[in-house]
Formats: structure tokens, C-alpha cells, sequence
């Protein structure tokens, strides 16, 4: 046993840090907050490119499509620290679609597609809800149909985010109709240039848009479907256990919390230093303590990726904790900046730039989205612990 | 970072598991519970011929030479069979005397100690004196070559059978530490009931009067040592909690597997798999936090930090675990025939022991330098 990063580990986080140091400026930072914390100005894209120029666009894909082939914990070591300097977050395509096309693409679907998605040319939407389909995923009935050489989907998706700008959507479409719910979906790559596309804009109480998107004949070409015919459901539950090593990073709370202990420093209230008051000292205590806890399980699901496991249950695990702690990170923290806490994230002297104000109102989201805490928590049980389905 | 015991490791708990579940039956753990003991002669011998109470002492003495954090690993597997907390309570001492002891007093006693053949117990707290060394009121006197010892210690841990006492005692300005024998003249030990059933006691000294030899290292200043020592003891008894909170989680998915109700199991139903899904949840941040802390201390790594978390964290972890497990027990969890009880019991316990779970967390608000006053 070793609960201490290695050497290697330890030079590739200075290494990481240091790029941060240099890149992630005062200036991007501003135009993250701006955007709502959705990394897609021109800044936050020239950030990017610059990654893509070190090779760190795809720190986790095999070296043969570009990457850097970097174990779990690695990339783990790597969001952590990009979540602490307060850089973009990797988009959807490099997180989410490109895994998979990588492990269930034919050959020539990996050449197609990724060197692409690795030099930024093409960016990802990913749909999978509809109006009828939210956690119960399975029961989607936008569908795909082949005509010749192409699907023709007909159907309609929600909150498709990123869909007004992406120039690919990445879609869960129902193509073995006579197949059992869980097997008849399919995952269909869609340009978003293609006829018979609607997006129509939805907002949401974080300010982030997000979208409704209608498929009338839209017509694709037949080898866009990835992987094999109705294995779509698994793809993209396949796909989330990926982004869970993304999710189970505390490098945001952590930087947070170091932000907020500051606030605590330079505050004088009714008279008294803020950080002698009982219950902010043990409210900050008891943030610290919960940060270090979901460091440790996140690792955990990590470091057992790398050993070849497929961690559903430590995946579920630490998203269910990371997003439960996010809620009640923003709760706690803004009671213990009391009045100024309500401050806009847009007035100026905000403290922390109203960014916990940002994760109060998208905490709700997380809990429920990407598979709801409640469905985490029977995953852990049922497929983590046996417990008996019937 | 490699999160997997080794081989060695795993055999400790291997071997550990199998002696406690062969040892330890129901109605051998319903008899200890009349003892005054806590436990019977012949366990005791068959632990000590395993060298479990050596495990971490170093070999000269005959001790095995074992880290903390293989130490805490062998606990691990004490708190998941939830063995008469007079083992803990034994083991500890035996690293209170390695740490605090002179050289005469430790070739006198560890190897004994090891053996299984003495025993020896902290003696800190008092009715007004928990965690502050101005507080203590127990205060040593010392006129040539003889101390005198006057005050009374409380809840300290398996009192009833130890041989002797390492007791805290105000020593002028400083704290001192005194080696006394449960036999010494003045020494009166009365046993206290506690919510764990464990064997703690309330130790009296009345001018007990003792050769300056009786001092122990670092006479004056040996707070600090014995600050360390609670540390220490606290990141161990995290490992007992976690070995616990891993046997009720155990037992309650198995029962949830076979009880039904409503003519299905219990295990179906999804308030009952949200309640063991947050149990596990909180035991495997529980089981990291605490291997973090040990190894941390283990290998000489500043572990304050890591200390303050494990057992603030797994305190809590391993009585709400206990609490979630009766809830979905209903009443079979409930009977004294059930082990169920014992856990619930001593995970209260153990999170008021070495530290409270809210005091830890205002040591670790210390460390958050929120203040000047923090920042020195």
C-alpha cells in the first residue's frame, strides 16, 4: 500500500501545475465566469488549442491516436489540477464520445473520427434524453431507419446542450424496433449541417442553454452508426463510468474551499474575525474533511481502473458523493458569507466572484443528471452489493 | 499510489479473520459480558501466543517489529469480529510504554507486555481534563528519591486488569508521567459502566508514594508526547471502526437478502437499497481516510491533518452505518442475541474516545490558519 502519489505521479502534477501557472490567466478565468462557466470563447478555445499543441487534448487515448496513453490516476492527477488553476473543463468529445469510438469504432471509423476530434476540428453534442426518456433512458423512441446506404432518424431529443454550436451531435437512436427496450438503441454520429435539423434554445436557472432538437428525415450516411447495431444503451452507460473519473475530481471544491477560507481571513463581522466564530471554524472543518473524503474515493475508482477493473460501483460511488458534497459545499458556503452571498456573480464585488452562487444553482443538475443519485445508489446496491433485483 | 494491501498484508487479515471467527461465538461473548473482565483467560493467552499484543512492538523486546499501519490492519480485523475492547486497550498501552517509558522501565516491561503476561493502560483523562494539560488536577510531588501522587483518573481504558498505569500528572508547570503499579499502596480502582460494556475504570491515587524511578521520560514535558500518543491511538481505533462498519454493512446485505415482507425481499425494495448504497459510501471514504492517516504515520510522513480527518469522518461513518443497519434490521437487530448491538453500542463510544468527533474538527480548523491566533 502506498497513499502517496509516485515520484512519476508527482513530476507530472508539477508539470500540469506549471502549465497552468502560465496559461490559465486572470483574463480567462473572467471570460469563464462571464459564460457561465461553459468553456467555449475564444480565450477558453485558444486554451485549448494550446493543450492540443502539448499533446495533453487526449491525456488518457493510446498513443497511436495521438494521446498520451496516461493511466487513470494520471488523468485524475490532471483534471485535479486543471480544476485548481480554474481552467475550462475538456469538453463532451474528448470525456465522452471519443472513449467510445475508440473502443467499439472499426478501424475505420477511429481514422475518420478522432484525429479530428484530437485536433479540435469538430466538437460533439451529446443527446441522449427525450421528453419521455430521462432516467428511464432506455425508453427513447427517436428512431433510425435505413434507407440504401443511409439512416433516416425521425424523432426529437432534449437537453442536447452545446447543439447551437457543435458541429457534430453524438445520438441515441432506436433502430432494432422489435428488440427488447435495452437493446434496440443505437449510436448514431449526426452533423449538425444536415437537413431536417431544429435546435430551439432552452434556458436553465444556472444560465446555461441548453437545447430541444428536432430530427425531421434527417438522413446520415449508413457507417455514422458506431460500434454495433443496438448496443447504443451500453455505449453510453459505458461512456459515463469515463466521465466519473472526471467527476469524482474535488479540484474545484478544493480550490473553492482555499478561496473561501480567505474570504474567512479578511473578514471582520459584527466586530469579530470571522475565522474565530464557532461555527464557521467548524463549518469550514467539516468542508475540508468532505473534500479530502471525496479525494480519496475518486482516487479509489481511478487507481481501480488501472488495474483493470471496471469500477461501477466505486463510479457510482464517487459521483453520488462528489455531486452531494457540490450541493452542500455552495449551501454551506454561502451561509458562512451570510449577506454578501447573495451578491450576483455579475456585480463586481461579489466574493469569489459569485461562484458559489454558480454551484448552488447547478448542484440540483448534477444530482440529477448522468444517471440520478437515486439510481447511482441502487446501481451500488444492486450491482456493488447483490442486492436482489426481484 | 497503490491502494492494495500486499500479500503479507492480506495474510495478517486473513489469519486474523479466521482465529476471530473460530474464537468468538455468541455464547462465549454472552459470558465475557458477565466477566468482570470483559473477556476469559484462555482467549486472552490464545491472543497473546499469536503475539498480537507485541505485533507493533520492536523486536529487541520480542515484540514483531510491525508498522502502524499493518498494526491498524490487524485492528481492522478485531473491529469487524468486535473483540473485548480490553485488546485495543492493551495493545495501545504497550506503545504508550515503548514511546513514553525510560530504558530500565522498558526492559522491565515491554517484553511481558508482549508476551501477553502484563498489562499496562493510559491513565489521562479526568472529570475536569480531557484534551487541555493545565486542567489536570492529579499532580505529582517529588522530595529525593521518593514521588507522591495524589487525584483520580477516569475512563481509562480496561483498568480493571491492567498491572499498572501510566499515569498524566501535573509536575510543577509541565505534565509528568508516572509508571504506577496497580498494586501500590493508595491505588484504588473501581470499574465504571459504559456505554460500550467495555472495562473502564475510575483510578484513585491517594498519596501513593513511589521511587523517583517510577518518572518516566521527559519528566515536565511530556504533554506533547502524550498528544502524539492520542494520535496515534485515534488513527488505530479508525481502523477498528472501519473492520466494524465493513461487518455490519456484512450483515445487513445479508439480511436484507433473505428477509421479505410484502411477499418480496427486503433488498428489492429501493428505500431499503438507498440506505445500504449511502452505508457503503461512507465506509469506503471511511477505510481510505484511515489507511491514508496510518500509512501517513507509518512512514514518518506529518499525518495531523490526515489524523484529524480519519477520525472525524469514520466516527460518524461507523455510527450511522450502525444506525441505518438497525432501521432496516427492525427487531432482530434489536436483541442482545444479535451482534448488531455491540457495534451500535461501542461505534457511540468510540467516536467520544481519543477525541470527539467535534473536536476534531476543531483541530483541523486550527490547521486551516482562519486566524492569526491559528496561523501561530
Amino acid at each position: 500500500m502506498r497513499y502517496e502519489y509516485t515520484r512519476e505521479q508527482i513530476a507530472w502534477r508539477h508539470e500540469v501545475r506549471a502549465f497552468c501557472d502560465a496559461h490559465v490567466t486572470d483574463a480567462l478565468r473572467a471570460e469563464l465566469r462571464q459564460a457561465g462557466n461553459e468553456g467555449d470563447g475564444p480565450l477558453a478555445k485558444a486554451f485549448h488549442g494550446k493543450l492540443f499543441e502539448r499533446g495533453w487534448w487526449g491525456v488518457g487515448w493510446p498513443k497511436e491516436f495521438g494521446g498520451m496513453g496516461k493511466a487513470a490516476v494520471e488523468q485524475y492527477i490532471f483534471i485535479d489540477e486543471m480544476q485548481m488553476a480554474g481552467a475550462p473543463a475538456m469538453n463532451l468529445s474528448i470525456t465522452s464520445v471519443a472513449p467510445t469510438i475508440l473502443r467499439e469504432g472499426t478501424e475505420e471509423q477511429k481514422a475518420a473520427w478522432l484525429p479530428r476530434i484530437l485536433r479540435g476540428e469538430i466538437e460533439f453534442a451529446v443527446a441522449y434524453s427525450e421528453p419521455g426518456a430521462g432516467t428511464d433512458l432506455a425508453a427513447l423512441t427517436t428512431r433510425a431507419e435505413l434507407d440504401g446506404d443511409e439512416w433516416v432518424i425521425n424523432g426529437q431529443k432534449i437537453w442536447n446542450t452545446g447543439a447551437h454550436t457543435a458541429s457534430h451531435n453524438w445520438v441515441a437512436v432506436r433502430t432494432e424496433p422489435d428488440a427488447r427496450k435495452h437493446e434496440g438503441i443505437s449510436m448514431i454520429i449526426v452533423p449538425m449541417d444536415a437537413p431536417g435539423i431544429e435546435v430551439q434554445g432552452i434556458w436553465t436557472m444556472s444560465n446555461i442553454r441548453t437545447n430541444a432538437v428536432f430530427f425531421d428525415n434527417v438522413r446520415v450516411p449508413k457507417d455514422h452508426l458506431i460500434g454495433a447495431r443496438g448496443m447504443g444503451f451500453y455505449y453510453a452507460m459505458m461512456a459515463l463510468d469515463f466521465e466519473r473519473i472526471q467527476l469524482g475530481c474535488v479540484g474545484m471544491l478544493a480550490r473553492l474551499l482555499e478561496e473561501l477560507k480567505e474570504v474567512v481571513r479578511r473578514t471582520t463581522r459584527d466586530g469579530r474575525p470571522l475565522g474565530t466564530v464557532p461555527w464557521v471554524r467548524h463549518a469550514l472543518a467539516d468542508l475540508e474533511m468532505r473534500v479530502e473524503v471525496g479525494r480519496q474515493v475518486g482516487l479509489l475508482n481511478a487507481w481501480l481502473i488501472d488495474q483493470g477493473v471496471v469500477p461501477t460501483k466505486e463510479g457510482s460511488m464517487s459521483k453520488v458523493y462528489v455531486t452531494e458534497l457540490n450541493a452542500s459545499f455552495a449551501g454551506v458556503g454561502l451561509d458562512i458569507l451570510g449577506l454578501a452571498g447573495q451578491q450576483a456573480p455579475n456585480d463586481e464585488s461579489a466574493p469569489l466572484h459569485g461562484k458559489l452562487q454558480w454551484l448552488y444553482t447547478i448542484a440540483p443538475m448534477q444530482r440529477f443528471g448522468g444517471g440520478t443519485n437515486e439510481i447511482q445508489r441502487m446501481i451500488i446496491a444492486q450491482r456493488g452489493l447483490g442486492l436482489p433485483r426481484k | 499510489m497503490n491502494l492494495a494491501p500486499t500479500d503479507e498484508q492480506q495474510a495478517i487479515q486473513r489469519q486474523a479473520r479466521r482465529f476471530l471467527a473460530a474464537e468468538i461465538t455468541r455464547e462465549r461473548r454472552l459470558e465475557w459480558d458477565r466477566t468482570a473482565e470483559g473477556h476469559d483467560a484462555p482467549f486472552w493467552r490464545a491472543v497473546a501466543e499469536l503475539g498480537w499484543f507485541g505485533f507493533a512492538l520492536p523486536e529487541a523486546v520480542g515484540g514483531q517489529g510491525a508498522s502502524l499501519l499493518d498494526l491498524g490492519l490487524l485492528i481492522e480485523e478485531c473491529g469487524r469480529a468486535v473483540v473485548p475492547f480490553g485488546i485495543f486497550a492493551a495493545v495501545a498501552g504497550g506503545l504508550a510504554l515503548e514511546e513514553l517509558g525510560t530504558d530500565v522501565q522498558r526492559r522491565e516491561w515491554l517484553p511481558a507486555i508482549a508476551r501477553g503476561a502484563r498489562m499496562v493502560t493510559l491513565a489521562v483523562a479526568e472529570r475536569a481534563a480531557v484534551l487541555e494539560a493545565s486542567a489536570l488536577e492529579t499532580a505529582v510531588t517529588r522530595r529525593a528519591d521518593t514521588l507522591r501522587l495524589d487525584g483520580e483518573k477516569r475512563f481509562v481504558l480496561q483498568g480493571v486488569t491492567a498491572d499498572a498505569f501510566l499515569v498524566a500528572a501535573r509536575d510543577g508547570t509541565g505534565v509528568s508521567v508516572v509508571l504506577v503499579p496497580a498494586s501500590a499502596p493508595g491505588v484504588t480502582i473501581e470499574p465504571s459502566s459504559t456505554l460500550g460494556k467495555d472495562r473502564q475504570s475510575t483510578v484513585r491515587l491517594d498519596g501513593v508514594s513511589l521511587p523517583a524511578a517510577a518518572l518516566c521520560r521527559q519528566p515536565g514535558a511530556a504533554w506533547y508526547a502524550l498528544e502524539r500518543l492520542r494520535r496515534t491511538f485515534a488513527a488505530l481505533l479508525c481502523a477498528e471502526l472501519v473492520g466494524g462498519a465493513d461487518a455490519v454493512l456484512e450483515m445487513t446485505v445479508r439480511y436484507v437478502g433473505e428477509r421479505e415482507q410484502f411477499g418480496a425481499k427486503l433488498g428489492t425494495f429501493q428505500a431499503v437499497q438507498q440506505m445500504v448504497a449511502v452505508m457503503a459510501i461512507e465506509l469506503e471514504g471511511a477505510r481510505h481516510v484511515t489507511r491514508q492517516a496510518l500509512w501517513r504515520l507509518a512512514n514518518d510522513r506529518p499525518a495531523d491533518r490526515e489524523v484529524a480527518i480519519a477520525k472525524a469522518w469514520t466516527g460518524r461513518a461507523y455510527r450511522e452505518i450502525t444506525l441505518l443497519a438497525h432501521q432496516l434490521h427492525g427487531g432482530a437487530g434489536y436483541v442482545v442475541e444479535h451482534e448488531l448491538h455491540r457495534h451500535t453500542l461501542r461505534a457511540k463510544q468510540a467516536e467520544l474516545l481519543f477525541g470527539s468527533t467535534e473536536e476534531w474538527l476543531e483541530d483541523l480548523a486550527g490547521r486551516l490558519r482562519l486566524t492569526l491566533a491559528d496561523a501561530g
